[in-house]
């Protein structure tokens, strides 16, 4: 027999899905509920995380050193205090200024110089390496803008430019097949769930 | 004709989205096996990990969500049971808030394939920082999970180095971070499973070598259910996308003559109804 978890996760598709025939109780009850579980799991996760890195060790093992981000943490908050709200800003800085740091690295070493290396480095050997460095070179001679039009290197790199134009744009293409094969998966998914899971017709 | 082309234009949407449903639920009710395509993304994963000896160590990180749960519902199960298959040690570890629930689910599925907690893989919670924290294990493993208690698996784990892979399971960044502050700087191989619309972007990091494995969506799932020899719900579904992907192509063709016939009557409206 069906359990009752299944029957219920089947009324909530079925209530998703009923969006179809415009807005509807069942549809809010379903929407709402998904804002309110997400925003209960997160408040519980945090909970957890301050309770089990920073309030246990501190009054329960002595480590001192997890006062600081606890009362960092408390200093966020310090916002809703006018007079006081300054001090917020200073743990804001911190996290921040980290954040920042650690992008600019990744974006630096994993998502610039590395890519562009290899690209640099790729052989001239099978097809879709010349595709994917041709690709390249066009996609990076449609900005160039700097050149003036009427000079003949200036229009040879509009002629170049307008082909990555149009690499570009089948890059986009199967960018967007992707996201409708990801939709696809989501309705595969729920329809397997509905018609296997909870029905049992598909075996 | 203008008629046909008016009533093609203007056709209401929900018709069109019900018989999607249709045509997905008669494939996946009569499945006919279509061929999967193996993309060099998801033979690099195989691969990859297939070449792990016995007893290698794993991260196994996942931050999948209930917006990305249906395009990774194929490739973690796939995956996980060839780590199985050849006794990979694991480390499961959420790197969203909301993946707790789908490492659960993992863990659960790694018991009823026989792995034992605590000898074969360890469970470890979530911690919140999202790419801090990330970098955080490569430099501080142990650190960021003091309170685990002991356990033969973990003692083991002593720091970033004791991993031989880092599996991503991801629908946001989680394979950028894990690139930039494991893979690159401590030579640990990253695969990668993604949702589908991400492929296109994490293809460069396949060619530079950052990535050691590329999968994408329900049909990266299929790619490796088919290269370990296990096919399961991912090759069950490509038969459903298959037909999804010609009802669509079948509607832009429609859609196309209608708009054009009814422009060359000077009509033309465009767009939909019933949205």
């Amino acid at each position: 027999m069906t359990s009752l978890p299944i029957w219920i996760g089947a009324i909530l598709t079925i209530g998703c899905y009923s969006f179809m025939f415009g807005e509807n109780v069942l549809y809010s009850f379903c929407e709402h509920a998904m804002v309110g579980f997400a925003a209960a799991h997160l408040l519980v996760t945090g909970y957890n995380n301050i309770l089990t890195m920073a309030w246990n060790p501190v009054f329960q093992k002595g480590q001192f050193i997890w006062l600081i981000p606890i009362i960092a943490g408390a200093m966020l908050y310090l916002r809703f205090v006018k007079p006081l709200a300054w001090i917020a800003r200073i743990p804001l800085a911190f996290l921040i200024g980290a954040g920042t740091a650690m992008s600019v690295y990744r974006s630096l070493s994993a998502e610039f110089v590395k890519p562009i290396a290899s690209t640099a480095g790729m052989a001239w050997n099978t097809p879709n390496n010349i595709i994917y460095i041709a690709t390249v070179l066009a996609g990076l001679a449609y900005f160039v803008v700097s050149l003036k039009e009427k000079s003949a290197l200036g229009q040879g790199f509009q002629k170049i430019g307008k082909v990555g134009q149009a690499l570009m744009m089948i890059g986009f293409g199967a960018s967007l097949a992707g996201n409708v094969g990801g939709t696809l998966s989501y309705l595969i998914g729920r329809m397997n769930f509905l018609f296997g899971t909870w029905l049992g017709i598909i075996k | 004709m203008n008629r046909l082309a008016e009533w093609l234009s203007n056709i209401d949407v929900r018709i069109l989205q019900a018989g999607l449903v249709i045509v997905v639920v008669f494939a996946l009710v009569n499945p006919m096996g279509l061929s999967v395509p193996i993309t060099e993304g998801a033979t690099r994963a195989y691969e990859s990990i297939n070449s792990l000896p016995a007893g290698s160590k794993v991260i196994f990180a996942v931050s999948t969500n209930p917006g990305s749960a249906a395009e990774h519902a194929a490739m973690g199960p796939a995956i996980l049971k060839h780590l199985v298959k050849d006794k990979i040690k694991i480390a499961f570890i959420p790197t969203g808030s909301q993946a707790t629930a789908y490492v659960a689910d993992y863990v659960n599925q790694a018991k009823k394939l026989g792995y034992k907690e605590g000898t074969d893989f360890v469970n470890l919670p979530f911690r919140a920082g999202d790419e801090k924290f990330v970098a955080s294990l490569g430099t501080g493993f142990k650190s960021v999970y003091k309170e685990l208690p002991s356990s033969p698996l973990w003692d083991s784990m002593v720091d970033i180095k004791s991993f031989s892979m880092w599996i991503d399971i991801s629908g946001g960044q989680s394979q950028m971070w894990a690139i930039a502050h494991i893979g690159d700087p401590f030579k640990i191989p990253v695969v990668s499973g993604v949702n589908s619309n991400m492929i296109m972007n994490l293809e460069q990091y396949l060619k530079s070598g950052q990535l050691s494995g590329l999968l994408g969506g329900l049909a990266g799932g299929a790619q490796y259910e088919v290269l370990s020899g296990a096919p399961a719900s991912g090759v069950a579904s490509m038969d459903a996308q298959g037909f999804g992907y010609l009802w669509i192509i079948l509607l832009l063709i429609l859609g196309n003559i209608g708009y054009l016939t009814s422009k060359k009557a000077g009509t033309a409206k465009g767009g939909v109804t019933g949205d």
